[in-house]
């Protein structure tokens, strides 16, 4: 979102007991799906303070959408015919995914570490374990397709102090609640950890039918079939020759 | 020109849509169709999810239906009666069909029924029909009309037996409700409305004159299609009405166009072209079904989660 509509900024204040610490902003809170919603981007912003002159630091920022059971479904031959034969459930998977770092992620951190803190896609892609490699594979590369799943390691500018990296939000964004966390890492130790939420709503008339149509079924389906009468009525009456 | 679509959740391309929606409507005015089996797989192509798609489309099917109920009612050329008895069976085939595709649905293999389905369904039909159209066709002559209630066959030995005076038919309602019931059942499987297949069984079976058939078809599809908009918007809250919107202008619009060429043509002509139609999207069905797919995976979002 333009980044006029408002610097939203979450002030963090360090904590006394470390020396550095992540100051985390985005562009925007509120992303709104109006008729004319092509998808968004949204910046995540920022400083690390008091850093330690000299010191390399690597940023991980990791943007993840609302939780869903993800099914990844695989076709085999089935009597000549191709059918649906293995069905891979990955629960509590993000909807969403962006791992956005200024660093490639094994240089950044240890496989322990990186496992620990899920970093990167193929930490999500793990699901409960059940999944065989295939799927595994078939879910990171199908959803990075559709641009809901992206792993980027140039996708953190970072000058010495002020870092910010771009989320792109396809058109196909689920919505709800993302959340935005930013680890900080130096010597491949974990040194400063912030989070920050925004929101994907519809809004105005979009978010109206949907409610509409949620809460008010009856009365939103017999106004639909009324549409269709008189969308009916109105193309006989205009196009009628007799 | 991308507008956001609010229940389908994605924004497309207006025009695009308004596109699919005149061509349908245009086969669908031409053949006395819903064109259900047309724009469901053209929605899920471009990305609509399939039960907003199907829900979405059944209001479309209403409003292209209920102009030509209007038109066919002008000529005269529509049995209420007999529509009516189609539509009694068609309740509890509808019913039946909702029961099996929720069952199909829990075994996971709805998308694999629903394209078998597709295959024999509309391969079946589609075979008959080229076969007949084409024997037609081959003819020097017209053919002779066909004679009435000189064959009598197990249809007519069948008891509560009802005339239907516009359709100039003396029979039993009892493979009339089946007929309904078959239809019904097929229609909420398949997410169609039904009237390529009860045109024809009409047609070959009960020997309504074709005149009658189309209007009879049409005031049928448009009762059960009004039915099926309220029971998907009740039941799953996925009829977009801004998707129906677009889909009923271009629909209405190309149904227009449909409807005077197909009155220009040869009953025989339009039946070998409708048999073209529903071998084509059978064949699309079936190479999905043989065809090594390029990608054997597919990532969807559990059932039930939203």
């Amino acid at each position: 979102m333009k980044l006029a509509a408002g610097l939203a900024a979450l002030v963090v204040f360090s904590t006394p007991t470390r020396a550095e610490d992540l100051l985390l902003a985005l562009s925007s809170l509120d992303v709104t799906i109006a008729s004319n919603w092509a998808g968004a981007d949204v910046t995540v912003f920022g400083t690390v303070r008091e850093p330690i002159p000299g010191r390399a630091y690597q940023l991980v920022i990791t943007t993840r959408g609302p939780a869903e059971t993800l099914v990844v479904r695989e076709k085999g031959r089935v009597a000549g015919l191709w059918v649906t034969k293995k069905n891979s459930r990955f629960p509590e998977a993000p909807s969403f995914l962006s791992v956005l770092s200024n660093a490639p992620l094994d240089e950044t951190v240890d496989p322990a570490e990186r496992t620990r803190a899920r970093l990167g896609l193929a930490e999500y892609a793990r699901g409960d374990g059940s999944a065989p490699q295939a799927a595994r594979q078939a879910l990171m590369r199908l959803q990075a397709e559709r641009g809901l799943w992206i792993e980027d390691d140039e996708g953190v500018s970072f000058d010495p102090q002020l870092f910010h990296a771009t989320v792109h939000l396809p058109s196909n964004t689920p919505f709800g609640a993302f959340e935005v966390e930013g680890m900080l890492y130096a010597d491949k130790t974990l040194v400063a950890r912030r989070t920050i939420t925004f929101r994907v709503a519809k809004a105005g008339f979009e978010a109206k039918v949907a409610d509409v149509a949620e809460r008010i079924r009856l009365g939103y389906g017999v106004g639909v079939a009324g549409l269709a009468l008189l969308f009916g009525w109105a193309a006989s009456a205009m196009f009628r020759r007799d | 020109m991308q507008t956001y679509l609010p229940i389908a959740e994605l924004p497309v391309d207006v025009l695009l849509v308004l596109g699919m929606a005149l061509a349908v409507g245009f086969v669908s005015g031409m053949f006395g169709i819903g064109g259900g089996f047309l724009m469901t797989p053209l929605l899920i192509f471009i990305g609509v999810p399939t039960a907003v798609a199907v829900a979405s489309e059944a209001p479309q099917i209403a409003a292209s239906a209920f102009t030509g109920v209007l038109a066919y009612q002008r000529k005269q050329a529509i049995d209420f009666k007999l529509g009516g008895v189609l539509l009694g069976g068609g309740v509890a085939g509808t019913a039946l069909g909702v029961w099996f595709f929720n069952l199909m649905r829990d075994a996971g293999q709805l998308d694999a029924i629903i394209a078998v389905s597709y295959v024999i369904v509309l391969g079946a039909i589609g075979g008959l029909m080229l076969v007949e159209s084409t024997r037609a066709l081959m003819r020097k002559a017209p053919p002779p009309s066909k004679p009435r209630g000189v064959k009598r066959t197990f249809v007519d030995r069948l008891p509560f037996k009802m005339r239907f005076r516009r359709s100039m038919i003396h029979v039993s309602a009892l493979p009339l409700l089946a007929l309904g019931a078959g239809v019904g059942f097929l229609g909420a499987v398949l997410g169609i409305g039904g009237g390529f297949l009860l045109v024809p069984a009409l047609v070959y079976v009960f020997r309504v004159p074709t005149a009658v058939v189309v209007g009879t078809s049409l005031f049928q599809i448009f009762v059960t299609m009004m039915a099926a908009t309220v029971m998907h918007a009740t039941t799953n809250a996925s009829v977009d009405v801004v998707l129906a919107m677009i889909l009923m202008l271009g629909g209405a619009i190309g149904a227009q166009f449909g409807v005077r060429v197909g009155q220009t043509m040869k009953g025989e002509q339009l039946r070998l072209l409708l048999a073209l139609l529903l071998l084509a999207v059978a064949g699309r069905f079936l190479a999905d079904l043989t065809l090594t797919p390029i990608e054997p995976f597919s990532v969807v979002i559990a059932e039930g989660a939203r």
